[in-house]
Formats: C-alpha cells, sequence, structure tokens
C-alpha cells in the first residue's frame, strides 16, 4: 500500500465517526495550567535567590577569612634570601604555590608521557 | 487571560503564531482555541479515554507555550504541533511500559475477531491494536500523513510504518467485515 492508497472503506469509517470538539473550558483549562506553571517557576527562582542571598549574608565572614588565610600561606617565601635581585629571580619557585605549581606541572609531564 | 484583540480570531495562523511566539498569551489562546479539535480529536483515537485524552491535549499545549519560541516558520506550526503530540503519546504509553511494544505480536493481528460487535465502535477497534500499529494507522488514516511523514513524527522506520498500516488495516477491515456481516448480533450486543 503506497501512502496515497488508504482503504477506502477504512476512510469513510474514520471521517464517519469523527467527532468536532470545540470547547471553551478546555482553552480556559490549558491557560490556567500555563499560569499556574508560570507561578510554580517565579516562585521556585524567588526561592533559589533568596537562599543564594542568605548564604551569602552567612558565609560572608568566614568565607573571606579562610580565602585571606590560603592566599597568606601559599605566598609564603620557603627560604629567607636577602638578595634583592635574587629573591625576585627565585620568587616564582621560592613559595608554597610555586611549589604546588611546579609538582602539578610534573604530574601533567608524566601524565603525557607516560600514562597515555 | 485578557480580552483579545477581534482580529485574532479572524487572523492567518502565521501571524497568531507569530505573536504567540513572542509571549502573547491572548494569540496562544486562540491557537488553542482553533487547534483543539484537531488535537483533541487525535488524542482520543490513541488512547480512546476522554479524560486522558484531554489531559495529554493540555500537556501538549503546554509543550508548545514552553516551546513555541524555538518555532522557527510559523507556517509549519500544524506539523510542529503533530509532532509534538504524538511524541507526548509515545512517552504516555512508555510510562505504562505494558501498552507500548516495538515487537508486534503477529497472531494476535491476524486472529479472526473474536467480538464483532467490537466492530460498530471505531475507538473500541482501535484500541484491539498494539500501541505503535494504532499510532500509525491513525496518524495515516485521520492524519492523512504519508508514510514518510508518519515515520519524521514518531520516529519509526519507513518500512516500520509501512508494515504497521498494512497489518493494522487489515486487522479493522476484518472488523468492519465481521460487523457488516452480523448486523442482528450488533443489536443485541448493544442491548
Amino acid at each position: 500500500m503506497s501512502s496515497s492508497e488508504r482503504d477506502p472503506e477504512l476512510e469513510r469509517w474514520f471521517d464517519a465517526t469523527e467527532e468536532h470538539l470545540i470547547d471553551e473550558t478546555f482553552t480556559t483549562g490549558v491557560m490556567a495550567r500555563i499560569a499556574a506553571r508560570r507561578r510554580r517557576v517565579l516562585t521556585t527562582r524567588f526561592g533559589i535567590l533568596a537562599l543564594v542571598v542568605m548564604l551569602e549574608l552567612l558565609l560572608d565572614a568566614p568565607l573571606g577569612a579562610s580565602v585571606g588565610m590560603l592566599s597568606n600561606v601559599l605566598a609564603t617565601n620557603l627560604y629567607p634570601v636577602e638578595n634583592e635581585w635574587l629573591e625576585f629571580v627565585v620568587s616564582p619557585v621560592n613559595s608554597v604555590a610555586g611549589v604546588l605549581g611546579l609538582i602539578l606541572l610534573a604530574l601533567h609531564l608524566f601524565y603525557r608521557r607516560y600514562a597515555r | 487571560m485578557g480580552d483579545a484583540p477581534a482580529y485574532y480570531a479572524e487572523g492567518p495562523e502565521a501571524l497568531v503564531v507569530g505573536l504567540a511566539k513572542r509571549g502573547d498569551r491572548d494569540a496562544f489562546a486562540e491557537l488553542v482555541r482553533r487547534r483543539q479539535p484537531g488535537l483533541r480529536g487525535l488524542m482520543r483515537r490513541l488512547s480512546r479515554d476522554p479524560d486522558l485524552a484531554d489531559d495529554l491535549s493540555q500537556r501538549v499545549f503546554l509543550k508548545v507555550w514552553q516551546k513555541i519560541r524555538t518555532l522557527k516558520d510559523p507556517l509549519r506550526f500544524g506539523p510542529w504541533l503533530k509532532r509534538i503530540a504524538v511524541n507526548e503519546w509515545i512517552s504516555e504509553q512508555r510510562r505504562n511500559a505494558n501498552e507500548w511494544t516495538t515487537t508486534i505480536d503477529d497472531a494476535a493481528l491476524e486472529a479472526p475477531p473474536e467480538t464483532p460487535g467490537i466492530a460498530m465502535d471505531l475507538d473500541a477497534a482501535l484500541m484491539t491494536l498494539p500501541a505503535p500499529v494504532r499510532m500509525c494507522i491513525v496518524l495515516s488514516y485521520r492524519e492523512r500523513l504519508t508514510h514518510g511523514e508518519i515515520a519524521e513524527a514518531t520516529g519509526l522506520a519507513e518500512g516500520t510504518v509501512k508494515s504497521h498500516i498494512r497489518r493494522g488495516s487489515q486487522r479493522l477491515r476484518a472488523l468492519l467485515d465481521a460487523y457488516k456481516a452480523t448486523p442482528e448480533e450488533m443489536t443485541n450486543e448493544q442491548q
């Protein structure tokens, strides 16, 4: 049977029993569902926003202190260098952050060389 | 819903779709008004239960509202709506896993109809078909879609669509013929 070759008897059966459904209540129902969903979305967004603001207010001070402490630790010199110029030259590796950076770089190179 | 401008009801569909795409809820309500007979009819043919059919139709319109901004060509609103409707129905069938099966029981389809009386009610006759076959038959006979269009809307292979329609038509035809052959039985069963 090709696309245009439908059984004419069945076609008539379908046509003869077709309902004509027009109902304003249905339209109102759809629009009410849309409005309800919109309210839900707005409520959720407002809730998330309120939560973020609350967390920000609660965690602002401890978070700021932790970040400050961490940056102090990372910037700490490992070996005290007296000479100003020498201190400048070795500063990229003469700190906790520098050593961590070198370790990560070494791990990365090791991974690229042997692990793949 | 506010009072929609009077010209919404007479305006060409592409224009109303364009307004709905821009978030005009009155325009969307007009689209629901225009398209509900077709969509609800399709869902009723597919599911038989009028309450379920209306619920599915409402869900389809809700999805359409959420996605209408992604519709590129307002002139293609009809086929687009149909595709969303078919997907929604398939999802519903998959949620009730027993209803949806991609393997069709040939014996069940080819068996002679047990109750000829069922033939008087097309919806009841359709319910004797497995869900995918029913879907292809309804899209072909009610929506007048070609096999290619059905394949596109349902995600089934065109060969599968062709086979479902052929076998589904034979089954319905057998039910219809059985009804014609035994009109007295029908009357008795009705009573």
